[in-house]
């Protein structure tokens, strides 16, 4: 009971407000309706989408860019940042030039990608490994650099080899800290994901969103939004929440 | 007693020196003692005179400055910290420092079972270390250090953490140990009851830079208990002497 009330009942309580809220503000006709549609507006709007097959394509072709994007720059992001962690040398040569790239925006990287790739997926798909990797790189870095020295001993003690001390040690010690960068990798891949979605005109719910503004449907705008946070929320939640939870329990981290 | 031939492990000339860019620390210096085969040497030394640093050297996770150490047969090191490996449930972390080519996983979880039971875990195979008292955890990290037969372990203050009764419990625990298996331990220890109550000898170091300052001989029967009043007259002279250490240029 009071489990289920601190994770659904007092989440479901911001929703809530969010919704009334709005609704209140649209009662008091402060703006006329089709700037600023009722919730239940949205929601009928949202329900065409879905029933007129338009919205879970989009889903899907974003969903599978994010997909491929996040794999890659996880596959990249780990293996330079645990180069950057276990060797000194190419921590000083490239430390600073990675910090320096992790600051541009990722959607900078669009032109860039047009004119090499041409206008297609590869373009796209390389705006969202940008957004990561480098931000998937610093964490693994930071994460290996803060594994426990003893983890390391007791490696060296049992006189296991260099890749056992990495299959052993450094890989599951750094585990929980990963987690925790991925999420944040993550999270930097969907927005540059609907950065480019929305400027390179392709299938995807960034176009959708786009296509709601060229028809002037501010409903399918906010329709498609709502659909944008439902769905971030739904992967923090259920791909990297259920991890996070499993190792702390795991490792016996207090969680409040 | 502990000739060259005989000994298990020969410590020669260590010094070490931590340097950084601005300072110099000399933390041992010119430090050599043997440990016959079967035997037990309890040192005794100021808190922060290098004993760990002293270990580290002799296991050889860190290289001295001058000096050489040889050992025959295998050395295990038991940390002043449990360092259970908190990913892993206590089978795991005991089996830890196993080769896996050498075992078969019948094998493995059949001898896992053995070392929980010599030390009484045997009911927490499955918990994760952070389920664990602190002794159960010491206790633990006891069992990956023997079940890889050592010839040698070096024990680094390992019961120092831990309460009285346990304590005294994981002594006499040692004690057995020395009768069933041929095994010599080198015993970092603060308590000097322990040191004595443990130690064929006991060396005393001195402050930083450490080098041994007395040698104590503990020419006592076994099986001893800490209450033993026999081991009164050894536990004064060697705690004056710290004493005395304690007292030296400050
Ligand atoms: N990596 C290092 N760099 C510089 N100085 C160090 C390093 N490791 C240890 N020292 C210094 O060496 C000295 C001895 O440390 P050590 O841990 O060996 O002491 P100890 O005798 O084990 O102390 P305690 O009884 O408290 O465990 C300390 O003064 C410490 O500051
Ligand atoms: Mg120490």
């Amino acid at each position: 009971m009071n489990k289920f009330t601190h994770s659904f009942l007092k989440p479901l309580l911001g929703w809530v407000g969010l919704f009334l809220s709005w609704e209140i503000v649209v009662r008091l006709k402060i703006w006329p309706t089709y700037i600023f549609p009722s919730p239940k507006r949205v929601l009928m709007v949202w329900w065409d989408l879905l029933t007129s097959g338009e919205l879970l394509p989009g889903v899907f072709v974003s969903l599978q860019r994010l997909g491929i994007g996040f794999m890659i720059a996880v596959c990249i992001g780990t293996l330079i940042g645990l180069g950057l962690a276990r060797n000194k040398n190419l921590k000083q040569v490239f430390g600073g030039l990675i910090l320096g790239l992790q600051t541009l925006p990722s959607i900078c990287w669009l032109p860039l990608a047009l004119l090499w790739f041409g206008l297609n997926e590869k373009a796209i798909l390389f705006v969202v490994v940008m957004g990561a990797v480098l931000s998937i790189t610093v964490a693994v870095e930071g994460a290996v650099r803060t594994i426990p020295p003893m983890y390391l001993r007791v490696g060296k003690m049992f006189k296991l080899s260099r890749w056992n001390i990495y299959r052993r040690i450094i890989l599951p010690a750094m585990l929980p800290t990963f987690v925790t960068g991925l999420k944040q990798g993550w999270a930097f891949a969907w927005r540059s994901l609907m950065a480019g979605e929305m400027l390179f005109i392709t299938a995807g719910l960034g176009q959708l969103l786009m296509v709601g503004r060229e028809l002037n449907n501010i409903a399918q705008v906010m329709a498609i939004m709502l659909t944008i946070i439902l769905l971030g929320l739904l992967i923090d939640l259920l791909v990297f929440g259920v991890a996070e939870r499993h190792l702390h329990k795991q490792w016996g981290y207090i969680k409040r | 007693m502990t000739s060259a031939s005989s000994a298990k492990l020969q410590v020669r000339n260590i010094s070490k020196v931590f340097e950084t860019k601005k300072t110099k620390t000399d933390v041992l210096q010119d430090i050599s003692f043997e440990v016959g085969s079967h035997e037990v040497v309890c040192l005794v030394g100021p808190s922060g005179c290098g004993k760990s640093t002293l270990f580290n050297v002799i296991s050889q996770l860190d290289q001295p400055t001058t000096g050489t150490v040889i050992h025959t047969g295998r050395l295990a090191m038991m940390f002043q910290d449990p360092a259970l490996l908190p990913w892993l449930t206590v089978d795991k972390n005991v089996a830890f420092g196993l080769d896996r080519k050498q075992y078969s996983k019948t094998e493995m979880s059949q001898l896992v079972e053995r070392y929980l039971k010599i030390v009484a875990l045997e009911q927490f195979g499955s918990a994760y270390p952070h389920e664990l008292s602190g002794g159960m955890k010491q206790r633990a990290a006891l069992a990956r250090t023997l079940i890889i037969e050592p010839n040698i372990i070096l024990m680094d203050e390992p019961f120092s953490a831990l309460d009285a009764q346990t304590r005294e419990r994981l002594q006499q625990f040692v004690q057995t140990l020395l009768q069933d298996y041929p095994v010599s331990i080198v015993f970092v220890t603060h308590d000097v009851r322990e040191a004595v109550l443990l130690g064929d000898r006991v060396l005393v170091l001195t402050k930083r830079p450490a080098h041994i300052r007395s040698e104590y001989k503990i020419d006592l029967p076994r099986p001893r208990r800490s209450f033993d009043s026999n081991l009164d007259s050894y536990i004064r002279s060697i705690t004056e002497q710290l004493q005395a250490e304690a007292l030296l240029y400050t």
